[in-house]
């Protein structure tokens, strides 16, 4: 019944902006229940320790979150939720880019993959969506540069726009932050 | 002159085939790193799209001179028909580390403010959603 995209900078303060909100609509629910898809990988110290962050953030609240790692593959739980569950995804941006990485080796079938994980996506939100779970998607901007000389890159932008039109059309209320402002869009 | 102006796949072009929906299409023309040297009517609209190849071709002149020539280009036209400008917004990345890449961010950006001091009509497009930065009232 809701859907909320939220996008902003790197460390424009998105991520607790978008778990705020969420517990908000959550406090006004009875016996739903909150959960986080979280698509960070930790590849790396930085990328540890920017997850461990976030997970501390999360379990500074009083409320119960049930994180549901989803690098690029769906995993069944998330065929689960229930009628006013409310779920943040954050992000967007690193799940497309996985499926980036995901789908590297697979040469001519590179773009139908891709195309089957985005397609995806879109019905699973569908689904929520007539599900009446409220749903908050957590994305960043990345278009306002010039054109990158990598043909990676700019494949990646082109999908990562897309599919933000895609889901602003589809949103309920949407959000760009800068440094914590927030400019409401829709 | 109408400046259409966002990120990159944020939905301009669309935007802009939107808007121009009620006029006879056959009146519409789009360029794409383009200016046109050809005479146009007053009922047709002539869409420009990708400075940055423009001004890529232009490597002999500095800054303010790509911008000032592609200025009095734009408002040469405009005189005889309807400009509308598609400009990416390219100012709000990471610095580039080449020098090509560097110049060609600060030329747009000097370009797309003389634009913006042209133009009746600004729109910012995010993701499909308009944002009027200015509207002047006048008969265009």
């Amino acid at each position: 019944m809701t859907i909320i995209f939220i996008t902003g900078g790197v460390r424009s303060g998105k991520s607790a902006f978008a778990e705020k909100y969420a517990l908000e609509i959550f406090n006004k629910q009875e016996g739903a229940s909150l959960f986080y898809i979280a698509s960070g990988v930790a590849f790396d110290d930085e990328m540890k320790k920017r997850i461990k962050r976030h997970q501390e953030d999360r379990s500074k609240s009083n409320e119960v979150w049930q994180t549901i790692e989803v690098p690029d593959d769906f995993p069944p739980e998330m065929m689960g939720f229930k009628q006013n569950d409310v779920v943040v995804w954050d992000c967007i941006t690193t799940w497309v880019t996985n499926v980036l990485f995901k789908t590297e080796h697979s040469q001519q079938q590179r773009i139908i993959k891709i195309n089957q994980y985005i397609n995806r996506f879109k019905s699973y939100v569908t689904h929520w969506n007539e599900k009446q779970i409220k749903l908050i998607i957590v994305s960043n901007e990345v278009l306002d540069e010039p054109q990158s000389n990598f043909a990676e890159v700019n494949m990646f932008r082109k999908l990562l726009g897309e599919l933000h039109q895609w889901i602003v059309s589809q949103s309920d209320e949407a959000y760009e932050i800068d440094y914590s402002i927030i400019r409401r869009w829709k | 002159m109408r400046v259409i102006i966002g990120g990159a796949y944020n939905g301009k072009k669309a935007y802009v085939k939107n808007s121009l929906l009620h006029i006879d299409q056959k009146f519409i023309h789009f360029f794409d790193g383009e200016i046109p040297s050809t005479q146009f009517t007053k009922e047709a609209y002539v869409v420009i799209s990708n400075f940055e190849k423009i001004i890529l071709g232009m490597t002999d002149f500095d800054e303010d001179e790509i911008a000032n020539q592609l200025l009095e280009a734009i408002k040469k036209l405009d005189k005889q028909t309807n400009v509308i400008c598609i400009c990416n917004d390219l100012g709000r990345g990471v610095v580039p580390i080449e020098k090509e890449q560097r110049k060609l961010r600060d030329t747009c950006g000097r370009l797309y403010q003389r634009l913006f001091e042209e133009s009746n009509s600004i729109v910012r497009i995010w993701y499909g959603i308009p944002q009027i930065i200015k509207e002047c009232h006048v008969n265009e």
